[in-house]
This record gives structure tokens, C-alpha cells and sequence, in this order.
């Protein structure tokens, strides 16, 4: 595509490069657009401005709490538009600056413009792909539970891996993460465990690690050496804030909270370290529970903590088969089904099968590096945002 | 990283020897962990400091809390000694009701509590009662007392450790002096200021079945804690009887609240013992995590 084909040199090259930044100026304002788009048929704006009107409100402040919640949200969509717009003008910026160097033959010049459209375009990308993060709850934290599948110490070791896995991709993207629970498994690894992955738009990405995860290798736990499958399961919840009722409301006359270890006479008369705690979510049956704090106020908080995070991740799994029920083409992501593989022998390959993506970098997968997990999850978000924009794209004539 | 380590008390399962197992519920990983942790502390895990935690958790039925000299309560790390009770997780419902009275007192808004109330808690052990409810309330003060000056001493220990010291005092006194009301007075944080609650959490086990008690609760914790007289309720009597001077000397006043640790089957015994000294009062019983009636809240009119 270059000019390097012509032995002209001089005016010949120069006009090329010219024309290469007009190339990438035309693809990356295609996406700019594009995501324009998506904006107005979301309302963006017409949310801005609806907020502003709040925002201006005398009485906005008698509710600090929700003043609060209105400006953030104020300012993180008007952030949006603005920064779309900001794409726009610094492309327009770089293009005529290349025209200019082109009339008056500075071949650098014209070299940094191309330089400063291909910093745009890994920007609107970016920008494109936190778009997709769009649900309310996206932006929360999240809790990953794995629990190991049949298979014994196999899969008791796999599950340890991808706590592991997610451990690290949460550090290593500016998250904080923390083990809260793990059960061993007899011989060696996990039976279960649970990790806390707190910072913006955590739940977002992560969500998309729904299901069975499958490893094939040749296990290190058989004498002979051979290639072993093992399985085990992640299940991404959104962790709300203590005080955040904005996702669900939980009436306190539904829950029953009781130690489910102890018995017999209790208080002077034993002294055990038992504390333990379980909530059940009576209309609903959901119970959640914990004995990984040391105190029973604690483990009573971390117990409606979780399940909290389990009512809402059933609510917006509900959403989501509603959802399916009309475009029926991505793979369930629910409990149960495998969602991906890793495979390290006797060939390196991690491939998902609900889109597809796939990388030989096995090893860096597992070690959590973002630049190959990241893009997993990047694959499973942008697969179903297209769908739910086809989805969205049909109900509109009908609807709206 | 927890699960990094291997743990020697969870190798022990479910095989060997495992601190915590008992026949319904087989190993207690929590216990596992905070023995192994202690080691940790302790400089490492070698297999003679395993078998001696070993030795003094199974053959001699050392309460977990003595060996590490650690008890966890509310949001608190405390210190304990075979000085004082370990603190029991069903205690909590006395720290939810005394900072619920606290919080309705002026307002029933939360964080109403910034009018500086007091609080007395008698019989304080390692004061885990008296000091989880300070944490709660930024504004309050209390009182501690105990018989045992050890346990004085462990329970201002305690107040330093979470950071309370300030808004604690702490008292050697015992509660059936026909003194009392005269020595709280004069050792209240706020003098003059009837205090709101009253909590206590006295000794209630029978002297009948202090024979057949688990000989973890048996054989290490002070019997100075446990034991409450022929029907378990002679502290209960003894606290009962000081309502009135407690009234006289402004210790107490209308709207106060008497909130005490039941043992199982005494609840409704306690409310009586209390509302007999002050009959027009308000009695609320309320039940622990595990449904037994624990905690007896007596409001003074
Ligand atoms: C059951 S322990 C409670 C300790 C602590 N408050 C707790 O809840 O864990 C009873 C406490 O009352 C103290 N005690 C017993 N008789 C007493 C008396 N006559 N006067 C003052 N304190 C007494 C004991 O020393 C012991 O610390």
C-alpha cells in the first residue's frame, strides 16, 4: 500500500502518505460515527440534558446521597459526549496538518499525523469497548466463586489455577483482589474458593467468565503420565456497596439469619470458634453463608454481602434470558455449560466456544496477563452487544 | 494467600487428630487456620511446635483462644488469658441491642448518638461488650468493672489495642457491694450523667452443671465467669437488688435500659427477677443467631 513499489522517491512517496492518513482518517471517523451512533439511539444526550435540568434543581442537595449519584452520572455521560467530540476535532486537527506538510513537502510532520490517528483509533476502541459496559451493574465489583468439578485433586489443582488466573488479572488491571474463601481439596488445591475483585467496572468484564472453564493437560497427579481433562466452574456475581440500594431492595422481614453449626445450650457453656452464619432469602430460597470471618458480626456482614450479590446476579440473569428469548444466538453463558478451553498439551491453545477467540498463549492465560485474558472477555461483550444491537435494531421499527 | 501455606492442622483431617473435629461436624478449618497462623507468628511450624499446639489442644483441651492468646468479637481483636471468659459469639445481640437503645436515645435516626451517652458494663471480662458497643458510638463513654483485677488489667489492655482507651474507664468492683452505686458514681467517665445503658453479661451456669460442663469450658475458663449459684441466677438477684440505689444515686435514670446475657432457659426468669424492682418498666426479649432466647432488655420507666 505504501509508495515503496515506485522508484519515483520524492513527490510520489510524499502524496502517499498523504493519502495514508486520509485512509485512516476515513476508517477511524467510520467508527467514531458509528459509536455516535450508538450513543444517539441510546439517548445518550437526551440523558445528559435530562440530568443537567436535575443537576440545577434547588433541592438537589437535601438528598446528598442521591445528588451525589445524579453528578457522577452527569458527569460520566457528558464525559462520553465530549470526548467523542475531542476524537472528532483531533482528527480534523491531524488531517489538516497533513495536507499543509504535504503542500510544503515536511515528510515528518506528516509521519507524526498518522502516528497521532493511530493513537486515536487504540483510544476510540477503547472508548467503543467501555460502551459495551453499559448496564447499570457493569460498573460494580464482583465476587468469582469457583468450585471444582468431578475429578478429584485434577480438578481440585485447576480450580487453584484459575483462582489464581483471576487474582492476578484483577491486580495487574488496577483492581484489588482478595481471597475471601477457599475450602482445600484433600490431597492437594481447591475444593472451592472465592475472590473479591473490587474497582470500577469489574462485574462488567468479568462476567463474561461465566460457566465451565476445561483444562486438558498431562497431569502432574498420574504416575503414568497421561493426558487428563479436568473441570471447574466460575460464577461472577456483581458485590454492591454496603449502602447501595440502588440494584435491589431487601426487605428484612424476608430474611432468616441463623448459625447453622451451632446447637445445644450455646453462650457460657461452650466456647468453639464456630461462628458461622447463614441468610436465607425466604421468597426466594437463595441462602448465602459464612465462616471464613472470625466473628460472628462479621461473618453475618459478609453472608448479606454475598447475598446481595447473589439476588442481583439472579435478577440480571433473568434479564439477560429474557433477552436471549428474542435473538437466540449467543451461547448460554449459565452455570453449567463450558464456555472455554485450555489446552496444554499436547498442543498450547485457550479457545472459547461461545466466540470463538482463541490465543496460543496458554501460559500467559493462566498467569492472568490482561493483554490475553482481557481480550477474552472483550470478545464475549462485543459478540453480544452486536446481538443486542440487532435485538434493539428490530424492536425499534416495531416499538418505537 | 491462605491456601499458599499448607496448613499442619488440616493434614491432621480427616484422618489424624484434628483440633476442632467433633462427630456431627468432622474438622473446623477455622481453627486449623488460626493455629496455624499463631505458629506462623510464632516463628514457623516445625513439627515439635505442631505437636506440642497439638498436645495442649487435644489431649489437654486447651480452648483455641488461650493457646493463641487471641479472641475475635464484633470487629475486634482482643486479648485473652485463662484470666477471662473468651468472648461468645452470641454475646453480639447484647452489642446490638445496648447501641440500638443508644442510637434511639435522642433521635431514632442513626449516628444520633453525638450527645455523649454512657455506658456501664459489669462483670467487663475482656470488656468485648463494652468496647464493641464504643465502636459503634462515636460520642459515648464507659464504664468497665470486674471482680477480677486481672481481668481488669486484660480489658485495659483491650481498650488500648482498639484505639477506646480514651473514652474508657475501668473499675475493680464487685457488683453485690452495698457500695456499687456509690462506686460507679464515682468512677463514671461523666460524672453526674445517669449513664443510658446497662449491660451485663454475669456468670448463669448452675453449680449442678459446672460438673458436666465440656472440659474445654471446664478445666481452663475462670469459674469466677461461669458459675451462677444452685438456680444460676444469683448475680441476676444481686444486680436486681442494686436497681433501686442505682435510681437514688443517678447512676440510672427513667429510659435507661438493662440489657443481660440470658443462659438458655432463663430468659423469662431474668425479665421477672428485674421488673419485680421496678415494676412499670418495659421488658424485650430477643433471640440469638441460633434462636435462643439470649438477651433481656429491661427499659426503666
Ligand atoms: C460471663 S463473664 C463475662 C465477661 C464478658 N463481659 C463477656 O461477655 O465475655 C462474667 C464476668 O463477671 C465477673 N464477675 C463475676 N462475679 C462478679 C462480681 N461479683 N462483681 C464483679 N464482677 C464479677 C467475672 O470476673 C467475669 O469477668
Amino acid at each position: 500500500m505504501s509508495g515503496s513499489a515506485d522508484s519515483g522517491g520524492g513527490e510520489q512517496s510524499k502524496s502517499t502518505s498523504l493519502h495514508t492518513v486520509q485512509e485512516v482518517f476515513r476508517s477511524v471517523s467510520g467508527m467514531v460515527e458509528a459509536v455516535r451512533v450508538k450513543l444517539e439511539t441510546r439517548g445518550v444526550r437526551e440523558k445528559v440534558d435530562e440530568l443537567a435540568k436535575e443537576l440545577a434543581r434547588e433541592d438537589l442537595w437535601d438528598n446528598p446521597d442521591r445528588a451525589g449519584k445524579i453528578s457522577r452520572e452527569h458527569a460520566a455521560l457528558a464525559d462520553m459526549i465530549e470526548s467523542l467530540d475531542a476524537f472528532t476535532t483531533a482528527m480534523d486537527n491531524a488531517v489538516e496538518m497533513a495536507t499543509m506538510a504535504d503542500e510544503e513537502g515536511e515528510t515528518q510532520v506528516i509521519a507524526d499525523c498518522l502516528s497521532e490517528l493511530d493513537q486515536i483509533e487504540t483510544q476510540v476502541k477503547r472508548f467503543h469497548l467501555n460502551m459495551l459496559l453499559d448496564h447499570p451493574a457493569d460498573r460494580l465489583g464482583c465476587i468469582i466463586e469457583l468450585a471444582a468439578g468431578a475429578g478429584g485433586t485434577e480438578s481440585c489443582d485447576w480450580t487453584e489455577m484459575l483462582l489464581d488466573m483471576y487474582k492476578r488479572w484483577g491486580e495487574q488491571s488496577g483492581y484489588q483482589s482478595t481471597i475471601t474463601d477457599t475450602s482445600p481439596g484433600t490431597e492437594a488445591g481447591l475444593r472451592s474458593a472465592v475472590l473479591q475483585i473490587s474497582g470500577l467496572n469489574a462485574y462488567g468484564w468479568a462476567k463474561a467468565e461465566t460457566g465451565v472453564h476445561r483444562m486438558v493437560r498431562i497431569s502432574e497427579y498420574d504416575s503414568n503420565g497421561r493426558r487428563q481433562t479436568c473441570f471447574a466452574q466460575v460464577n461472577v456475581m456483581p458485590l454492591m456497596d454496603d449502602d447501595d440500594d440502588n440494584f435491589i431492595e431487601i426487605d428484612p422481614a424476608d430474611l432468616k439469619i441463623d448459625t447453622y453449626r451451632a446447637s445445644g445450650a450455646g453462650g457460657q457453656h461452650v466456647n468453639t470458634t464456630e461462628s458461622a452464619v447463614r441468610v436465607t432469602h425466604l421468597p426466594t430460597g437463595v441462602i448465602a453463608q459464612c465462616q471464613a470471618e472470625r466473628s460472628q458480626h462479621r461473618n453475618k456482614a459478609m453472608a448479606m454481602s454475598v447475598l446481595r450479590s447473589r439476588l442481583l446476579e439472579r435478577k440480571l440473569q433473568a434479564e439477560r434470558d429474557a433477552r436471549r428469548e428474542q435473538r437466540n444466538s449467543l451461547g448460554d453463558n449459565s452455570w453449567g455449560n463450558q464456555i472455554r478451553s485450555y489446552v496444554l498439551h499436547p498442543y498450547k491453545l485457550v479457545k472459547d466456544h461461545r466466540t470463538n477467540h482463541e490465543t496460543p498463549q496458554a501460559l500467559a492465560v493462566l498467569k492472568g496477563e490482561p493483554e490475553y485474558l482481557t481480550p477474552f472477555m472483550e470478545s464475549y461483550l462485543a459478540q453480544t452487544a452486536a446481538d443486542e444491537d440487532a435485538v434493539q435494531g428490530g424492536e425499534s421499527t416495531s416499538s418505537a | 494467600m491462605r491456601h499458599d501455606v499448607p496448613n499442619p492442622f488440616m493434614a491432621q483431617c480427616p484422618d489424624g487428630p484434628c483440633p476442632g473435629a467433633d462427630a456431627t461436624h468432622g474438622a473446623d478449618p477455622i481453627e486449623a487456620r488460626l493455629l496455624a497462623e499463631f505458629l506462623g507468628e510464632q516463628g514457623g511450624a516445625d513439627e515439635a511446635r505442631v505437636a506440642e499446639v497439638l498436645r495442649r489442644r487435644i489431649d489437654l483441651d486447651e480452648p483455641v483462644a488461650y493457646i493463641t492468646g487471641k479472641a475475635y468479637f464484633w470487629t475486634l481483636e482482643l486479648e485473652v488469658s485463662p484470666d477471662v471468659l473468651i468472648p461468645r459469639p452470641c454475646s453480639e445481640i447484647l452489642v446490638e441491642t445496648a447501641v440500638g437503645h443508644l442510637r434511639k436515645a435522642d433521635e431514632p435516626t442513626a449516628n444520633a448518638d453525638t450527645e455523649a451517652s454512657q455506658i456501664i458494663d459489669l462483670g467487663t471480662g475482656t470488656g468485648c461488650l463494652l468496647l464493641a458497643a464504643l465502636s459503634e458510638c462515636q460520642a459515648a463513654r464507659g464504664l468497665g468493672v470486674d471482680l477480677s483485677p486481672a481481668a481488669i488489667r486484660i480489658a485495659a489492655r483491650n481498650a488500648e489495642r482498639a484505639g477506646l482507651q480514651d473514652r474508657v474507664a475501668l473499675a475493680n468492683l464487685d457488683f453485690t457491694s452495698p457500695t456499687l452505686a456509690a462506686d460507679l458514681a464515682a468512677s463514671m467517665p461523666l460524672p453526674g450523667q445517669p449513664a443510658r445503658v446497662l449491660m451485663s453479661n454475669p456468670p448463669y451456669i448452675t453449680t449442678g452443671e459446672m460438673l458436666d460442663l465440656d472440659p474445654s469450658v471446664r478445666d481452663h475458663e475462670p469459674h469466677l465467669a461461669l458459675e451462677g449459684g444452685a438456680d444460676g441466677l444469683a448475680c441476676y438477684r444481686a444486680i436486681a437488688d442494686q436497681i433501686p440505689s442505682l435510681l437514688d444515686a443517678g447512676v440510672l435514670e427513667k429510659g435507661s435500659a438493662i440489657v443481660l446475657e440470658a443462659g438458655s432457659t432463663q430468659a423469662l426468669r431474668i425479665a421477672a427477677l428485674i421488673c419485680e424492682k421496678s415494676p412499670s418498666s418495659t421488658v424485650e426479649i430477643r433471640r440469638d443467631l441460633s434462636g435462643i432466647d439470649r438477651c433481656v432488655k429491661v427499659t426503666l420507666a
